[in-house]
């Protein structure tokens, strides 16, 4: 069926050295993306596409992948060391990173993200070389109902991650979805919530909110600390990568959240972005000491972390088996593929083989690049750890307004960013975690169309989705998870009440 | 103690400075844009004193995309310019001024100094039929289309176990089951809805249209049979088509594009003036110079033809097409009118 040589040549290609130059640049500077907030790899890509017009289809191909990769790497290190995410696929990793660096764990921390990646990424890459097609096919079944499902349920499940109270969760990811609701209507065009001012037209940017409720509010917080001192922590090398046991800890996660975050790089939308938080929360539901949770336990670094890489990879089931990108990033990927007169899909493995498998290729050996790049780079990272608060902040404002001002050249953004800040540290002096509300506003907007075109799909019988097996069997799930609590609690009273009488 | 909220304090401060800096470097460039006419007059005597010839291009060009980086209208943009060097002998910049349908980026062009350095990458839609619903800052008079590079041609499609084989079919089973056939489009409000919408007035049929959040969704849900059909551009179908896994219908054009040669066009099956896709032009501020539109649309022209941008276009799956400014301008005029009925029609404009 496949055939040997066009594999042996694509391998060799991709092992020639301009490509492995090639290869080691598209990594380097992913990384670099995913380090600097504001900036995305979205936005890299197409910076870099002219580039790439004159190059050779394979060198082009594996420089936009290894930003690609390189991307999902690099987002976590300032949510580990300053608290501020690098990419919204990394907010998950500041509730325990960002912990273990307070606590003088920040090298393991980033090692354990670091490898995390590289297992879930090999992972992804190995189901991607031999089950591509298969999985592709399936992930057609789903339509809108079922993707409506599948939100519904996550959120559901997903606002008893943190240890904020239930009632409060719920509040902050209704909060989160009516701020997602601000802007264009996509169903009709209509303005909502835009009180007339041209600069909500098209909505809150979520960087700016993140970087607020999370970067900025640190530093707001860390005014009122004046006598806070750095942590003082042990910087050899032996010390500097996890312990074995922590190794331990985190085979579990990285080994589940890399499969977990392959599956949901199926859908389309935000997965690496809910793959995290779904991998937070199963982490927590399976551990011996879900207390840990949220005071610095490496199982909430390892498990996102490997989840955002699985799913990037599995993003690429679909548009390499079918040509069809599910979310902005395979999306730009596409348009690189078009303008080299490769259009992936199904024919790609017969009319480019050699391609094809140079490209496989070539994100293993990115992969492997990736992690031999970034396992140097910790110790230089965790010395930032040690920095006195008072050099640290002001530099973790500076990236914040800068990065906010970036997403699109404005200062509205900053705007938004500062009273994100402000609201974050409100939140925090209640005790309340953001992540709820940082949930809300990424997952709203898809909450809400899957459930317009499902309406329309149905005809506005909404009971159809009960009919369909997969978004019926989804909906009744989440319906028994968030109805068992209160179901249980009825029957206890109804029980005592009998003892009692 | 005392130090480290010292050190705050200055970190506050700059960053107030900062963004005190950014809104004077704004006021500025009110200033400059009120100053402009005046030097622009200058440097048309100037021109005409020394000689007719035009020494255009001097100094770098911007190209205004009003669209996000990585888009299409952003891809063909930046093969454009790379398709340029060689030919236009300035560099080219892309700028992306992303907002409000392309609205924000297009009235940054309107504003622009009109002296033929600052070009606009315009869609169809935000130069005409998005004006009847989109509130913009400008009108269709407030700038000059140089000339039309080309368009994408939208092509109705159906999953490959479709019962449809013709577009006769498609709109036999739509006048049987009034509302009952869904459509998926990738936005409410764009070309290509609006084409959906236009192919039920021509027919006198009624769809369920499902608008969905661009191409990238709306692929997978026609491939996996959720929606029983979809309008959408030709390159982005191009690969499922020719694979078999979805057919096209008919293309919407008025005759048949090179990438799918053997799809009819709607006219071909009877339904007439149903074409028009998402078109590109280049649009620059009013009152430049004429010499200067001359050579730009001179300039841009070659750029079209040029080999090298011929190859990228036809890799991407774009149709190109040079319209002169007049046959452009005619063209938008009537997609212009076509649309305004149609909004009226369907009661979202009086």
């Amino acid at each position: 069926m496949v055939d040997m040589e066009h594999i042996l040549a694509g391998i060799s290609a991709a092992f020639s050295l301009t490509n492995l130059l090639i290869c080691l640049a598209g990594v380097a500077l992913g990384t670099l993306v995913g380090v600097l907030p504001g900036l995305g790899p979205v936005g890299a890509i197409s910076m870099l596409l002219p580039l790439t017009f004159s190059m050779e289809p394979i060198s082009a191909l594996i420089l936009i992948s290894g930003i690609y990769f390189g991307g999902m790497y690099g987002g976590s290190t300032t949510s580990i060391l300053v608290n501020v995410p690098g990419e919204a696929a990394s907010v998950v990793t500041t509730l325990d990173g960002y912990k273990m660096t307070q606590k003088g764990r920040a090298g393991a921390a980033l090692a354990i993200a670091a490898i995390g990646s590289f297992v879930a990424g090999t992972i992804g890459m190995i189901l991607l070389t031999f089950l591509a097609p298969p999985i592709a096919d399936m992930a057609l079944r789903f339509g809108p109902p079922e993707y409506f499902a599948i939100v519904l349920v996550g959120l559901l499940v997903l606002s008893r991650m943190t240890d904020t109270s239930l009632l409060r969760s719920y509040l902050l990811i209704a909060l989160g979805v009516v701020i997602a609701l601000i802007g264009i209507d996509p169903m009709s065009g209509t303005l909502r919530l835009t009180f007339d001012s041209p600069w909500l037209m098209d909505g809150i940017d979520f960087i700016p909110i993140i970087m607020g409720l999370y970067g900025l509010s640190e530093v707001l917080g860390a005014m009122e600390q004046s006598d806070h001192k750095p942590v003082k922590a042990d910087l050899s090398l032996r010390r500097l990568m996890p312990s074995k046991s922590e190794m331990r800890r985190s085979t579990g996660p990285i080994v589940r959240g890399g499969l977990l975050g392959f599956v949901l790089g199926l859908i389309p939308g935000p997965a690496n972005i809910i793959s995290t938080y779904a991998s937070y929360g199963l982490e927590k539901k399976l551990s011996k000491k879900p207390e840990e949770f949220g005071q610095g336990a490496i199982e909430g670094v390892a498990g996102p972390e490997s989840a955002n890489n699985g799913a990037s990879t599995g993003a690429l089931v679909p548009l390499l088996s079918l040509g069809v990108p599910f979310s902005p990033l395979p999306a730009i990927l596409l348009s690189a593929f078009m303008i080299q007169g490769i259009t992936p899909g199904p024919l790609m493995m017969s009319e480019h083989p050699t391609t094809f498998w140079a490209l496989i290729a070539s994100m293993y050996i990115g992969n492997v690049m990736l992690l031999v790049l970034n396992l140097p780079m910790v110790g230089l990272f965790a010395k930032v750890s040690h920095l006195s608060p008072k050099v640290l902040m002001p530099i973790v404002m500076i990236f914040c307004f800068i990065g906010a001002y970036a997403v699109r050249n404005s200062l509205f953004d900053v705007v938004v960013l500062i009273i994100f800040g402000v609201l974050g540290y409100l939140l925090r002096k209640a005790k309340m975690e953001p992540s709820p509300l940082v949930l809300g506003v990424i997952l709203g907007p898809v909450l809400e169309n899957t459930l317009n075109q499902s309406a329309l799909i149905f005809n506005g019988d909404l009971l159809k989705f009960f009919t369909r097996p997969i978004s019926g069997t989804l909906l009744l799930i989440g319906l028994a998870v968030t109805f068992w609590p209160i179901v249980r609690r009825l029957f206890k009273a109804i029980r005592s009440r009998r003892t009692g009488a | 103690m005392k130090r480290q909220t010292f050190v705050f304090k200055i970190a506050v401060l700059i960053s107030i400075l900062a963004i005190l800096a950014a809104c004077a470097s704004k006021g500025n460039g009110g200033q400059q844009a009120n100053n402009a006419p005046e030097t622009n007059n200058a440097q048309e005597a100037n021109n005409g004193a020394e000689s007719k010839e035009t020494d255009y291009p001097a100094k770098n060009i911007e190209l205004i995309v009003p669209f996000n980086a990585g888009g299409v209208s952003d891809i063909l943009a930046r093969s454009f310019v790379e398709a340029s060097t060689g030919i236009i002998n300035q560099p080219i910049t892309v700028k992306n001024v992303d907002g409000a349908s392309g609205t924000v980026g297009n009235y940054q062009l309107v504003q622009a100094k009109p002296d033929g350095y600052t070009w606009l990458w315009a869609s169809t839609g935000h130069i005409s039929s998005s004006l009847h619903i989109t509130p913009a800052q400008y009108t269709r008079d407030d700038f000059t289309v140089v000339n039309k590079v080309g368009e994408m041609v939208v092509a109705i499609v159906v999953p490959k176990d479709s019962p449809f084989q013709t577009l006769d079919d498609y709109i036999k089973y739509a006048k049987e089951n009034p509302g009952k056939l869904t459509v998926g489009n990738p936005g409410e409000g764009t070309v290509v809805a609006l084409l959906a919408r236009l192919l039920e007035d021509k027919a006198g049929i009624q769809l369920q249209h499902v608008p969905y959040q661009g191409s990238g969704p709306l692929l997978p849900s026609v491939l996996g049979n959720h929606v029983m059909s979809a309008f959408m551009n030709v390159p982005e179908v191009r690969g499922q088509v020719e694979s078999g896994e979805l057919r096209a219908l008919a293309v919407l054009s008025e005759k048949r594009v090179d990438q799918l040669p053997d799809v009819p066009t709607a006219e071909e099956q009877g339904i007439e003036g149903l074409a028009g896709g998402a078109g590109h032009y280049i649009v620059i501020p009013n009152n430049v110079p004429e010499e200067v539109v001359r050579k730009i649309d001179e300039l841009t022209k070659a750029v079209y033809e040029s080999d090298k941008f011929k190859e990228l276009m036809e890799q991407a799956g774009y149709q190109l097409g040079y319209k002169n400014s007049a046959d452009a301008l005619k063209e938008l005029d009537e997609w212009y009118e076509t649309t305004g009925e149609l909004y009226k029609k369907l009661g979202m404009i009086k």
